[in-house]
Parts: structure tokens; sequence; C-alpha cells
């Protein structure tokens, strides 16, 4: 029946018209509709998603399809034709007019539906574009529903959980007395050494604590240095310098600089201006970091933070002028920069251990150890992939081509 | 109790944002989005601060007469006279017209005066690395040398030279590699480095076997990839380079864990200002 409706519509428009705007939609039996079209609630979000799905069985060569919404099953079918046809005539209103949620290339079966009210029904429907005929699909209901855990991340939560778990149990062994051995980390052994060269040459220290905001763990990190590179310095009596281009990280940084000169004893020595603001432009603080480094010419420089194009800037004119270089960053682009232009690189995450290890808190040591479990869970998971990756080659079995996806796909996402 | 406010903020805080992150329900899904307009509110505010501060020095500067004292006084000349442009809309029609738009002064000092600045810092970095290059690549140790050669046939690799001088006779490259290496073993056998040699034997032999393999395969009309210098890049660049940085991004996401942890639960307390309650 379907198919000769569709013959006798195509010779009718073959035979008066190619106009498809005044083409009239199939009318299809909706107990067997040739479009059949399922609204599913979007899994791990927050409701607002509904995924329209459709399995085309008509036997016509589809153009596009069209995905239309309403909040009332009730809408008659013919607006949706007059919509197509006039669209000033479309009307905003879904509880009495099919909105056109998108039209998509015939490849595609699906579609989702991003502005849903959790716990409100809505309806769907598609329409099957050809050159001659257009169909329509049944009309399905849909609810969205907002979900209280993304099982996606079940993973994530128990691999970090387990980190997390490693973290505290050290910090708690750490507390009970226990020694840690944690390995020499050349970057920061360098800083007492440093700091000593500048006093004896009488210049200046200069310490940037990157371009990120306090919002960076990179900066916080760079910050807790700055906190004990500062009280070496009032110790040594020397001169330092914190140029930075975030107003929060200035606050921050005076906090920490004054603290430090406190724990010194030398309160007199610290000066405010020690930590001044240049300003938020990348390339304007360059600029300014860089007149400094070659007005002032100190004997140490510091790059302790977030870095982006700026690093290389920075640290060829600390090279150049004959500095001693110590540089720590998170951002794996700017390292080899860095490791180029300065004598010593905190490189990842020895950046993030260095407040630990420079002030031997116990607590704070713990805490590497816990890392380092993290570590060992991910050198394992990597040779058993590996080698299971090879065995699947070598022997083509599909089990362990399964476990390599699955780790792929569902562990390390 | 100085301490102990900021450290609870920061641990319900840093709570929150941990539930965030795992629970989509709301109100838990716009939470990052709402603390992070939070945060740029209060940069707003703290921008007042280092403003001030810039004026403070550079004033400071002027009245004193110290060294550079003009660049002072460029610095604040500039800074007020965006300001004022910028605040009063010079050059726009109406008030309601948005400071960004074209024809403004602030508009035309962005485009004419700033950019151009910028992109010149910019582009003085391609001086910075060539020099950085030159220095990093000198073939002073064995780590240094390996490097030099990475780095030479990448650079080969990517450009035209690097296709025209393998493509024009298959296995070139496997030829040339067995030939050098074959060099090395043979100071190996010399200095009597026997597996040294054993393992560069055993790498030469299983060149020069895909090679005549490939030679075979190429006789009988067939396609054989040859080694060419842009597939040993591709190879360099996804395997020993993206292995490296994987284990570089891999220490990076503990550290930051390991520090986060530390921040949340109070032990790291150095960013306060003090490491004692």
């Amino acid at each position: 029946m379907n198919d000769l409706l569709i013959v006798t519509w195509l010779l009718f428009g073959m035979g008066f018209s190619s106009n498809w705007q005044q083409e009239p939609v199939i009318e299809l039996d909706s107990d067997k509709p040739t479009i059949r079209v399922k609204a599913i609630d979007v899994p791990n979000d927050s409701g607002n998603g509904i995924i329209i799905s459709w399995d085309d069985l008509s036997n016509f060569k589809v153009v596009s399809y069209e995905i239309f919404w309403s909040l009332d099953p009730q809408v008659i079918h013919t607006d949706t034709v007059k919509s197509q046809s006039n669209k000033s005539s479309l009307k905003n209103d879904a509880k009495k007019y099919w909105q056109s949620l998108a039209t998509v290339g015939n490849k595609t079966d699906s579609k989702v539906f991003h502005n849903a009210q959790p716990g409100i029904a809505y309806y769907f429907k598609i329409l099957a574009k050809g050159t001659q005929t257009t169909v329509t699909s049944n009309i399905v209901e849909g609810f969205s529903k907002a979900q209280w855990f993304d099982r996606s991340k079940l993973s994530i939560l128990v691999l970090g959980g387990i980190i997390c778990f490693s973290v505290i149990f050290f910090i708690q062994v750490a507390r009970k007395g226990k020694k840690l051995f944690v390995r020499k980390i050349a970057g920061l052994e360098a800083i007492d050494e440093a700091i000593g060269r500048a006093t004896e040459m009488g210049k200046p220290i200069v310490f940037v604590p990157g371009i990120g905001d306090l919002d960076n763990v990179q900066t916080l990190a760079g910050l807790t240095i700055l906190g004990y590179v500062s009280e070496t310095i009032a110790e040594y009596d020397a001169k330092l310098d914190v140029p930075v281009c975030r107003s929060l990280v200035m606050t921050t940084g005076r906090e920490i600089v004054k603290q430090a000169y406190l724990t010194a004893g030398r309160p007199e020595a610290y000066n405010e201006n020690i930590v001044r603001y240049l300003t938020d432009e990348q390339f304007g603080y360059v600029a300014g970091v860089n007149g400094t480094l070659l007005r002032d010419e100190p004997a140490t420089c510091f790059y302790m933070g977030a870095f982006f194009a700026e690093s290389l800037l920075l640290a060829e004119t600390g090279n150049r002028i004959g500095a001693i270089q110590i540089a720590g960053t998170a951002m794996p682009s700017q390292l080899p920069f860095f490791v180029s232009a300065c004598d010593y690189t905190l490189i990842g995450e020895e950046l993030f251990a260095a407040s630990a290890y420079l002030s031997r808190d116990p607590r704070q040591l713990g805490s590497l150890k816990g890392q380092d479990v993290g570590k060992l869970i991910v050198m394992v998971t990597i040779v058993i992939g590996s080698l299971t990756a090879t065995v699947a080659v070598w022997t083509g079995n599909e089990s362990f081509n399964w476990f390599v996806n699955y780790l792929k796909t569902q562990i390390f996402i | 109790m100085r301490r102990q406010v900021p450290l609870l903020i920061t641990f319900v805080v840093g709570m929150i944002m941990l539930l965030e992150a795992f629970v989509p329900h709301p109100p838990f899904d716009e939470i990052n989005e709402k603390l992070t307009t939070t945060f740029n509110v209060l940069t707003v505010f703290a921008f007042i601060l280092g403003g001030g501060n810039l004026v403070k020095i550079h004033l400071g500067q002027i009245h004193r007469k110290n060294p550079g004292w003009g660049y002072s006084l460029v610095t604040i000349l500039g800074f007020f006279f965006i300001l004022v442009v910028g605040l009063f809309k010079f050059g726009a029609d109406s008030f309601k017209q948005p400071l960004e738009s074209t024809g403004t002064w602030f508009y035309l000092n962005y485009e004419y005066c700033l950019r151009p600045l910028q992109a010149t810092m910019f582009s003085l970095l391609a001086f910075f690395v060539a020099s950085a290059s030159y220095r990093a690549f000198r073939a002073k140790n064995r780590e240094a040398t390996i490097l030099l050669i990475a780095a030479f046939t990448i650079l080969l690799g990517r450009t035209l030279i690097g296709t025209a001088l393998t493509d024009y006779f298959p296995g070139s490259l496997e030829l040339l590699l067995s030939t050098l290496l074959a060099f090395i073993a043979k100071e190996m056998y010399k200095s009597k480095q026997w597996v040294s040699f054993v393992s560069l034997s055993i790498i030469i032999i299983v060149v020069l076997s895909r090679t005549l393999y490939g030679y075979s395969v190429l006789l009988v009309n067939e396609e054989f990839n040859h080694l060419t210098i842009p597939s040993l890049v591709n190879w360099i660049m996804l395997v020993p380079q993206l292995a490296g940085q994987r284990a570089i991004m891999i220490g990076i996401c503990l550290g930051i864990i390991s520090m986060s942890l530390r921040i949340i639960l109070g032990v790291e307390r150095s960013y306060l200002g003090t490491e004692n309650d």
C-alpha cells in the first residue's frame, strides 16, 4: 500500500510539478511506518539531552532528513508542510506547531536534542525528503532525566580513588615518623647555590611565576617555591625582584614574600615593591621582564609556573646576560625551550614535588610516595597493554583485541 | 582563625569541584561555570590593585628620577591615555557604541599600536629558536648527538628535499643506514664490545633482509613501502617523541593530583603566606 502511494505520487509529481513545496506529505499507516523513530534519554548527563534515532525502511532515495519536535502529539501533521513551504509561518510555540530541530544528510541516523527539561514529555518525528517524495515517520515520546553519577567516569573514579587513597595513606605513614626516601632533584639542589652566587656578585635575583593566574595549579606550585627562595634570599641579604602579570598573583606573592622575610628574621628588608605588577598582556609582560633582565643584569633567574610562547623569549634573554637559570613548568611544549636555554629544569611533576622537597615536611613527602603508587599502576598497565596488543597482532585472537580496546576506551579514556 | 577559614573554604570548594566532575545532576552541572565567573569577577577587582601598583611604582621612578625614568613616563602616559580613551569612548558616534567598534580611538590604538607590538615580540621568537637550537644541537655527548641526528632528520623530512632524497631509488635510506651501522659495528668488533656488535649485526641483517624482500616484491610489479625520510620522521614523531611526551604528561597528571590533594587537605599551606598555624 505504501509503495503504491509512493509510486502514484512520483508519477503525479513528475507530471505536474518539480516544486517540492507543493508536494503533499504521504501519510503513512502509523502502525507500520517506514521510518521508525526512537527517542531515548542521553545517558550520564544533566537531563538536557534526548537522542533521536531512526531506522529508515523506506525504499526510495532519501536526500535528507528533517527532525521535528513538539510538546503536544496532537499538533496536526499539515503544520509540518506549512512550516516547510513558508518559513515565515513557522511558529515558536511548540505546543501548537512542530519545531524544526535540524536537517541532516541521508547517511545520518541520529540526532541529539539538547534543550530538554528533565521530566517533560517531548514528541519527535522525522521527515524523509527525496527528490520527489516526502515521507513522515511515526511520532514518538521522549523524556530526559538527570543522572546522579556519570557512569562513563567510573574507571577514573576507581583509579583516582586508589591514587588519592595512597597519597592520604602515605601522608599518615609519614606523620607517624617513618623515614621516606626521595630522590635528589638537581634543579632544587641548585637553588641555594644560585642564590649564593647572586649574593656574592651583588646582583639581584629575578623570580618569574609564569603567566598563569591563581586558578592554575602550576602558579600555586611556583608560588610555594617563591616562599622558599625568598626566605633564603632574605637570609643571604640579596635583592629579589618578582615581576608578575596577574593582580591576584601579585597580592598572594606579596603575602608569601612578606612571611618569608618574617620567618628569616629580616622583616625590615621586606619591601612591598619586590612583587610588582607589570601587565596582563602576554608579550607586554615579556617586554617588561626582558627589559628588567637587560638593564639590571640579574645573576640568577627563576622561571616557575605556567609558561607559553614567552618561555624561550625570557630564557634566551637570561642566557644572553649570563645568569644562572632554573626553570620549572608543567607545559610539555615549553619544556624543550627551557631545557635548551636554562641550567636546570624541573620537568613536569618535579615542579609539583618542589614544595615537598624543599620544606622536608614529612607529610608532604608522604604525598610524593603516594604519587609513586599511581606511577606503579600506570607502568603495570602499560606493560600488560603492550604485551596484550603484541599477542593480539601475532595471534589475531579477538579476546586480546577486546581487552586492548577495553583498556583504551574504558579505562584510559 | 585567620588561617582556619581559608583552609576550610579551600576544603569545601575542593570537595565540591571533585563531586562536580562525577555528578552531572543539577546543581553540580553548573558549578564549574559559576565558580569560573566568580573568579573572573574577583580578578576584575584585583586588577584595580594591579593597576594601582603599576602607577605607584612608575610615578615613584619618575619622581626620584631613577635611571630609566623615561620608560616609566612612557608607561604612565600610555596607561592613562588608554584608560581615558576607553572610559570616555573617544571617536565613537554615541556612548552606546561598543568600545571595540571600528573607528573608536580604543580600536585604532589596539589595531595600529598594540597588535604590531605584540607581533614584533612574537616574531623575535624565530631568532631565539635559532640560537637555542644551535646551542642544544651541538654534538657535545652521545645524547646531544642523537638529538642532533633526530632533529636533522625531522628538518629534512618536513621539506621537499627529504622526499626527493629517498624517493629516486627505492631502499636507498635502508642501504645508507645499513652502511653506517656496519661502520659502527666494525668499531665495536675492534673494541671487543661483543654485545653491541651482535645487536648491531642483527639490526643490519633485519634491515637488509627487508630491503631485499622489498626488491623481490617490486620485481613482480607489486607495491612495497621502503623506508623513506618522511616515513622515518613519522615514526620518530609517533613513537619515541609521543612516548616521551606521554610519560611527562602522566607524571604531570599524578603531580597535579598529589598537589591538589595536599592543598584540599590543608597539608600544603605555603600559598597562604605561611607553613605554620
